[in-house]
Order: C-alpha cells, then sequence, then structure tokens
C-alpha cells in the first residue's frame, strides 16, 4: 500500500529582503536591493501511512510550518517531491482540500463579527456537504467541544480557549480523512487542552483519520502520538516512535510547589532545585529515577501545600538531548 | 446534484455572508454615507455657480440637475465598491498569515473574493442610492431617466463593477512581492476620482481630455453607466461597452498572470 503522505528531498528557500539601515541606507536599497537567502526545509524525507497519528516537531523556525504548507499547497517547494493522497498539493491544491482538514493555532479562519455557526453553514456549502450529514456532523462536534453555549455569540466576543474549540470544529466539518494540526492547543487551559486531545484521539481511532500535528507541548506529543518526528534547522534529527523519545529524551518533569511556610527547609533528594523564592520552588525531577509522587508525597508530609503545577521540558531542551545522543 | 450547482451554492454562500457581516456594524457601513452625501452637497453648489456664471444651459448635453444625477450615480456606486478596499483585505490576509486559509479552500481564490465583493456591495450601494435620491430630490428637481437607459446604464455598471474588482485584485496580488500595496492602491483611487469623473464630472473636461478619459479604464468604471441612466444615446452605449469590454480583458488576463506567478512566490507570515 502507498503512504498517504509521500516527502522526498523536500526544499524551500526563502528569498528575504535586506535593508541597510538609515535613510541613505534605505535609499540605496531603492536601487540596488539585496536578497538573504533562508534555508527553512532542507532535504526533508518521510512517509506517512494513512491511520498514523505522528507528530512533527521542532523549536521556533525549525521548518514546521513551512512543511505543513507545502503539504497542504499553500507553498510552492523549491525542490523535492511531495504527494498527498496521491496528489501534489501545490498543483492540486482545490482537489486536494476536500480531503484535508487544517488547522492552524496562531490563525483566525471564523468570520470576526459573526457567531461561528455562520462560518460552519459558509463551510458546509464550500465543501458541497449533503445538508442532513452536515447537520448530524454539526452535532457531533457541538457535543464533543461543548460550545452549545456560544455556538450563536460573535467571534469577536469568545475567549481564546472558546475561539479555537470553534476554530477546530470549522476544519472538522467535512470529514476529512487527513488532518493537519499546526499547535492546535496554543493558549488553551488544560480542560481545553484535553478535550481537543480528546476529539483529536477519537478522530484517529473511530474515523480513521490520519493525523499530522505540529505542537511546542510535549504534552500534546506524549498524550496523542505514536511516532515522531523531531526537525531542527529544517532537517529531520529523529524520526522513530513517541515511546522511544519519551523513553530516552523526555526524561524530565518540571514541578512547580507553592507553599503556605517558607521554602528554606525544603530538602528533597532525587531533584533539581531549579528556582527559589520565599513561598514558590520549581524543581526538576528525572522520572525514570524519581517519581512525581514521590516529591508530592515527601511535600504534602512537610508542608502546607498552596499550589501545584506540572510542567513538560521545554522542546529545546529534549532537541539538545537527542543531539548529545547522535 | 450537477457540478455547476454546487460551484453557484458554494459561490452564493460566500455572497451572501459578506452580506451578512456587512450588517453586523451597521455604523460602521453608514458612516461613508454622510461624507458622500456632503462631497455631493458642495458639489452641487459648485456646478451650480458654474452653470449660473457662465449662463449655460447645458454641458455635454447635459442640463444643471442631469448633472447633480449623475454625480450621485457615480458617488453611490463608487463608495459602495471601496468599503473595505479589496487591496486592503487582500495585504491584510498575506501580513497577518490567514491567506493560510483563504486559499486552502476547494474554491477558486479570485472568484471567492469576488463573491464576497458583491456581498458587501450591495447593503453598501442600496444605502448610499437611498440617500443620494432623497438628497437629489431635496437639492435639485428630479429628471427624466427613460427605462432603456436605467438597464442600459446598469449593465455598464456591472461591468464597471467587475472592472474595479479585477483591478483592485491586481493590486492586492501584488502583496505578494510587496510589502504595502497602499501607495498603488492611493494611486488608483486618485486616479478614480479625477478621470472618473467622481469629482468633476468627465461632461466638464475640454474635448479632447474627455476623449482620453473615455479611453481610460477610470472612466469606464462608473461614469459611463451613471451617464447613460441620465441620458440614454445609443452611440454611447456601443462605444462606452467596446473600451469596458477591453479593459475587462486585460484586467482579467493581468489578474490571472499575477495570480498564478504570486501563488508561486507566497511566503505566509508567522508560525
Amino acid at each position: 500500500m502507498n503512504p498517504l503522505i509521500e516527502v522526498k528531498n523536500l526544499r524551500k528557500v526563502f528569498q528575504i529582503k535586506e535593508k541597510q539601515e538609515g535613510i541613505f541606507g534605505g535609499i540605496r536599497s531603492l536601487f540596488a536591493t539585496e536578497y538573504k537567502e533562508v534555508v527553512a526545509v532542507d532535504d526533508l524525507s518521510f512517509s506517512v501511512e494513512a491511520g498514523d497519528i505522528v507528530a512533527f516537531i521542532g523549536p521556533n523556525g525549525a521548518g514546521k510550518s513551512t512543511t505543513i504548507k507545502m503539504l497542504t499547497g499553500i507553498l510552492f517547494p523549491t525542490s523535492g517531491m511531495v504527494s498527498v493522497f496521491g496528489l501534489t498539493p501545490a498543483l492540486d491544491r482545490t482537489k486536494l482540500a476536500y480531503h484535508i482538514g487544517t488547522v492552524f493555532g496562531q490563525k483566525a479562519q471564523l468570520w470576526y463579527h459573526l457567531p461561528p455557526i455562520d462560518t460552519y453553514n459558509l463551510y458546509s456549502h464550500i465543501y458541497e456537504l449533503d445538508q442532513k450529514e452536515y447537520k448530524a456532523r454539526l452535532d457531533f462536534l457541538i457535543e464533543s467541544f461543548e460550545i452549545q453555549d456560544y455556538l450563536h455569540t460573535p467571534v469577536r466576543k469568545l475567549s481564546l480557549g472558546q475561539r479555537m474549540r470553534c476554530e477546530i470544529i470549522a476544519s472538522l466539518i467535512h470529514k476529512p480523512q487527513i488532518l493537519f494540526l499546526d499547535e492546535p492547543t496554543i493558549g488553551l487551559d488544560v480542560i481545553a487542552k484535553q478535550q481537543v486531545r480528546d476529539v483529536i484521539k477519537y478522530l484517529n481511532e473511530e474515523e480513521k483519520v490520519t493525523i499530522f500535528l505540529t505542537s511546542h507541548d510535549a504534552g500534546d506529543i506524549e498524550a496523542l502520538t505514536k511516532r515522531a518526528i523531531v526537525i531542527n534547522y529544517g532537517t529531520i534529527i529523529f524520526d522513530d516512535t513517541t515511546p522511544k523519545l519519551r523513553k530516552d529524551y523526555i526524561t524530565t518533569k518540571i514541578v512547580e510547589i507553592i507553599v503556605r511556610g517558607e521554602t528554606e527547609k525544603f530538602n528533597f533528594e532525587g531533584g533539581k532545585i531549579l528556582e527559589r523564592s520565599k513561598h514558590r520552588l520549581k524543581i526538576e525531577i528525572d522520572t525514570t529515577t524519581t517519581s512525581i509522587e514521590r516529591l508530592l508525597n515527601y511535600a504534602l508530609e512537610n508542608f502546607q501545600l498552596i499550589d501545584i503545577n506540572i510542567f513538560e521540558p521545554p522542546l529545546e531542551e529534549i532537541i539538545t538531548a537527542i543531539y548529545r545522543g547522535t | 446534484m450537477a457540478p455547476f450547482v454546487f460551484a453557484i451554492r458554494k459561490y452564493i454562500a460566500i455572497t451572501y455572508i459578506n452580506y451578512l457581516s456587512r450588517f453586523a456594524y451597521i455604523p460602521d457601513m453608514l458612516s461613508e454615507l454622510p461624507i458622500m452625501l456632503f462631497r455631493l452637497w458642495v458639489s452641487s453648489q459648485f456646478y451650480a455657480v458654474t452653470y449660473s456664471v457662465t449662463n449655460t444651459a447645458e454641458f455635454d448635453g447635459l442640463s444643471f440637475p442631469q448633472l447633480m444625477w449623475l454625480l450621485m450615480f457615480v458617488n453611490c456606486f463608487e463608495s459602495s465598491s471601496t468599503q473595505p478596499d479589496l487591496s486592503k483585505m487582500i495585504e491584510d490576509e498575506v501580513k497577518s498569515g490567514t491567506l493560510a486559509y483563504s486559499i486552502n479552500k476547494p474554491y477558486s481564490y479570485p472568484w471567492f473574493h469576488y463573491a464576497g465583493y458583491l456581498g458587501r456591495t450591495v447593503p453598501n450601494l442600496l444605502i448610499n442610492l437611498i440617500g443620494g435620491i432623497c438628497l437629489m430630490y431635496l437639492l435639485v428637481s428630479p429628471v427624466q431617466m427613460s427605462l432603456k437607459g436605467l438597464l442600459a446604464g446598469a449593465l455598464l455598471m456591472v461591468f464597471g463593477f467587475t472592472l474595479h474588482f479585477l483591478i483592485d485584485l491586481c493590486i492586492g496580488l501584488l502583496a505578494f512581492w510587496i510589502e504595502d500595496v497602499g501607495s498603488i492602491a492611493y494611486l488608483y483611487h486618485t486616479a478614480t476620482l479625477i478621470f472618473g469623473g467622481v469629482i468633476l464630472p468627465l461632461s466638464l473636461f475640454p474635448t479632447a481630455l474627455k476623449r482620453i478619459a473615455e479611453l481610460l479604464p477610470f472612466g469606464q468604471l462608473y461614469y459611463s453607466g451613471a451617464r447613460l441612466m441620465v441620458e440614454f444615446e445609443a452611440s454611447h452605449f456601443f462605444s462606452f461597452l467596446q473600451v469596458q469590454v477591453f479593459w475587462l480583458v486585460v484586467f482579467f488576463l493581468l489578474s490571472l498572470l499575477i495570480w498564478r506567478k504570486g501563488m508561486k512566490n507566497v511566503s505566509i507570515s508567522g508560525g
């Protein structure tokens, strides 16, 4: 069986205009414009099978979004081959659009002054959906994302979390077979993140939707994906299973503890204190040797806790660990 | 259902949502009307004096009331089609990166904007026409208009609207290469104000300049249609139509070329 997404030696170079400083520099640039070449994606090759759920991760400027935009036909590659659904995205963009859904977490597709329902109705026509099927699909999505209360509220009056949920629904209305998610949980609170993850999981498991996900949140990757591709400076530095990524490189958690008393006496063995203030501590623990439970038990026994937060290690740290390991 | 029925339905839906969105902020929609009415009132004072001091009953076959009705139609249509500017909308899409969403849907991007443009223009036009016609009844006497003239004028107005769309689309698509298309849009709007008969009717131009202006695309946006509405002449209709069709073909091909080349050049901002 042919892979659903196939990428071979993909490369994208942007020409960025360089401007000299000052007034004279600006005038000089008018007559002799200089361009800098920025290689956003360099010699990328990978494939994704139908039904896979793949994390495509990397730090800012690594080339994740550029790759997604080439996979969805928004950008033309400089060189290399891209095939999605057997189509060449840049040439068959309109045909491909019926089969794919995209969520760009930092951009808006809902009509700002209108309620989300108006955008959904518009998309039902744009994707040429049967109106009966569309209503059933919409009901399912409304229930899954719990947006009943603000379906008829103008988008401009929604909170970021509410808006993101509505944005994601807009990308799912036409039952896409491949879903490209570019930072879908950015800016969401814990509950909203979990809702998004649950629906993504459902779509993959029940509707067999292939998911291609970029995220800064290592939690998304751990919770959702079976395979992770890590890129940095436009090239792949890791392509293996998510459990392997977790086992080998995501071995730490950062725990923030806020206590009523003073933190001076906090002396937990098995964790590294990253930050300490009068009532607040940030501790990094290696989960392969120390459990979070042990740390919390220690804190509960010795202090009166006010708040606890658990963070994933930043992606930059995971990437450093990959480089160290290779 | 036949594919073309789906296609028609999707573009009607795009027109409809733009129409709805325009009504979401009624004060915004009404904001241009007083400015346009004020401009027409100033023009009426100015041209009343012009007719009076020159002691002329007609300029280029138009009486003072006819000239004012012509100006009213030109201003109503011009003001309707530029709220908001398409070129500015495309530039914003490129700058904000929302172009990523608007070009990856199963429709033609230029047709998507054309359908949206019609949806935004219709409510603007209705309000402008109501305000403009009321003002003309107050300022000058009503003029006689023939059904033939109104129909021919309306046809040229539809072509003129489309011509404006194509020119604005070409300017907007330049945002794929240049950072700010505002200055080019400004030049175009200024040329429209001067050579499009928005401030100074082409009928008052010296004959040679009037002939040149009628051959330019600016005069074919709204002036030619308005002229036929207030005074129908078959010869005018056919000559205007020829020039309009010529410019429509030119800007249609140009927009197609810019769109195709631009798509290869586009770089979408942000993550």
